[in-house]
């Protein structure tokens, strides 16, 4: 039996073991050695449009419901498996091309018919857990009826001394698009089976500011290539619905920034998150967002966040065309316009022993008049959403 | 661009306290990891990529959906 000071002692000394970690290990979510479950149930809803901005018909939009499940387990020593299923359906109408109406207005022309989909998706990520490194490979496939992306990727995170840790990554996916009543009599402008692939590499580094602040910054680059269009949206030009049509190479710069600050005398981490982005489309966008994890007691979480955004257009982007292009590309997708968004979140979060219940409430509000630029014509289509998630984990 | 991506590279490899194991206490707590509940963050995410332009920085791997 232990004396009360060599077992404090062994327990010192574990606890020292447990926080002598590089830096990419320094927080919670790493090396954890129980396994756990974790159920996710969302639902969505879409704003309906305006009736000032569509041309009449149809002006509700896609509701969405998801579940999924999450199961994680060290195996062997030093491994972990994570394993994610997803499951969501979806209905509703959603934008199909954009109109001049008689005074020159741009307004919304939705899919005729109610659209129902449903999407299958499940990844397996194994990692392995050294003294100094950490590597992660992961594969994953998504199915739905009318498209399946398959993708792989793996990253290494390297400790650079004790402060400072390095990671790097690379993935690629293979994306199948097969559009619904494609190239039938209905629609026979519409693609009938496409190709598209993702190419994507990550560099960052992670640092330990001090005894409660933790930075993370990080460089992405991905390669798009074949194609990129949307099957089901058409562009309005000289009067006529042509389909969408986008360059078939796109390549995306990300430079994403975050950090983690304690306030213990608070109870309450803040999280602050930033990304820059741009594209070969010359689209431009910034990310800003900011929660509060306030602990109450042992038990309680209470999550307030807000999140910012905003755009530039697609440099092919036009609510709807005049003139005919050289190069041929036309798209009237509300997602390349020009706009900003503002979203608002609350999470509560109550754990139990092993176990933990959690709801959160969000809502999206986009117009051009959040954007950090003049924005001269708001695209029509433009979304707003409610989302609401209920969770449950458990862990032995 | 490039500039300002090196300089805060620098800063975040030069501006780094030694903190030791034990004063690690802090960065330890559930409250602190990236992305607490990871879940939640990686349905956002795809409500994002699937209604917005921008996409990356959030790691590597994942595929496209018929969604965007």
């Amino acid at each position: 039996m232990m004396t009360p000071g060599r077992a404090g002692g062994a327990l010192a000394s574990l606890t020292a073991a447990a926080l002598a970690l590089p830096a990419f290990q320094a927080q919670a979510d790493a090396r954890e050695e129980t396994r756990s479950v974790s159920v996710r149930a969302s639902q969505y809803a879409e704003g309906d449009i305006p009736k000032d901005k569509t041309s009449g018909g149809e002006t509700s939009r896609y509701d969405i419901s998801t579940f999924s499940l999450r199961a994680t387990t060290p195996v062997a020593a030093d491994y972990r498996v994570t394993a994610d299923l997803g499951y969501e359906t979806m209905s509703g109408a959603s934008p199909w091309f954009v109109q001049p109406d008689a005074d020159g207005r741009p307004v919304q022309v939705m899919s005729g018919a109610t659209i129902d989909e449903n999407r299958l998706d499940g990844s397996v990520d194994l990692r392995r857990y050294g003294d100094s490194s950490e590597q992660a490979l992961t594969l994953g496939y998504s199915t739905e009826n009318d498209y399946s992306s398959a993708n792989v990727g793996g990253e290494i995170l390297y400790a650079l001394g004790s402060q400072v840790s390095l990671n790097l990554g690379a993935g690629y996916s293979a994306d199948k698009i097969e559009p619904t009543d494609g190239g039938s009599e209905q629609y026979p402008s519409r693609a009938v089976s496409e190709n598209r692939h993702s190419i994507n590499g990550v560099a960052g580094l992670t640092g330990i500011l001090s005894a409660t602040t933790v930075l993370q910054t990080a460089l992405s680059y991905t390669v798009n290539s074949g194609y990129l269009s949307d099957p089901y949206k058409l562009a309005s030009v000289e009067g006529a619905a042509v389909p969408d049509s986008r360059p078939d190479d796109r390549t995306q710069f990300a430079w994403t920034t975050r950090l983690r600050q304690r306030l213990g005398d608070l109870g309450a981490s803040l999280h602050l998150d930033y990304r820059y982005y741009h594209d070969s489309w010359q689209l431009e966008s910034h990310t800003l967002e900011l929660a509060w994890y306030q602990e109450i007691g042992e038990t309680w979480w209470v999550v307030p966040s807000v999140r910012y955004y905003s755009q530039t257009q697609a440099n092919f982007y036009r609510p709807y065309y005049v003139s005919s292009r050289e190069d041929g590309n036309y798209s009237s997708d509300y997602r390349l316009s020009p706009y900003g968004a503002i979203s608002a979140s609350l999470m509560l979060r109550r754990s139990f022993g092993s176990q933990a219940v959690s709801l959160s409430v969000q809502y999206y509000d986009s117009g051009g008049e959040y954007a950090l630029g003049k924005v001269d014509v708001e695209n029509p289509g433009l979304v707003d959403f409610w989302m609401a998630t209920l969770g449950y984990d458990f862990s032995i | 661009m490039s500039r300002l991506l090196l300089s805060l590279l620098l800063a975040c490899l030069c501006g780094c306290a030694s903190v030791q194991p034990w004063q690690r206490g802090e960065l330890a707590k559930p409250t602190m990891a990236w992305d607490p509940d990871p879940q939640r963050a990686a349905l956002a995410g795809h409500v994002y990529f699937s209604k917005e332009a921008s996409s990356g920085g959030a790691g590597v791997g994942g595929g496209g959906c018929g969604c965007n």
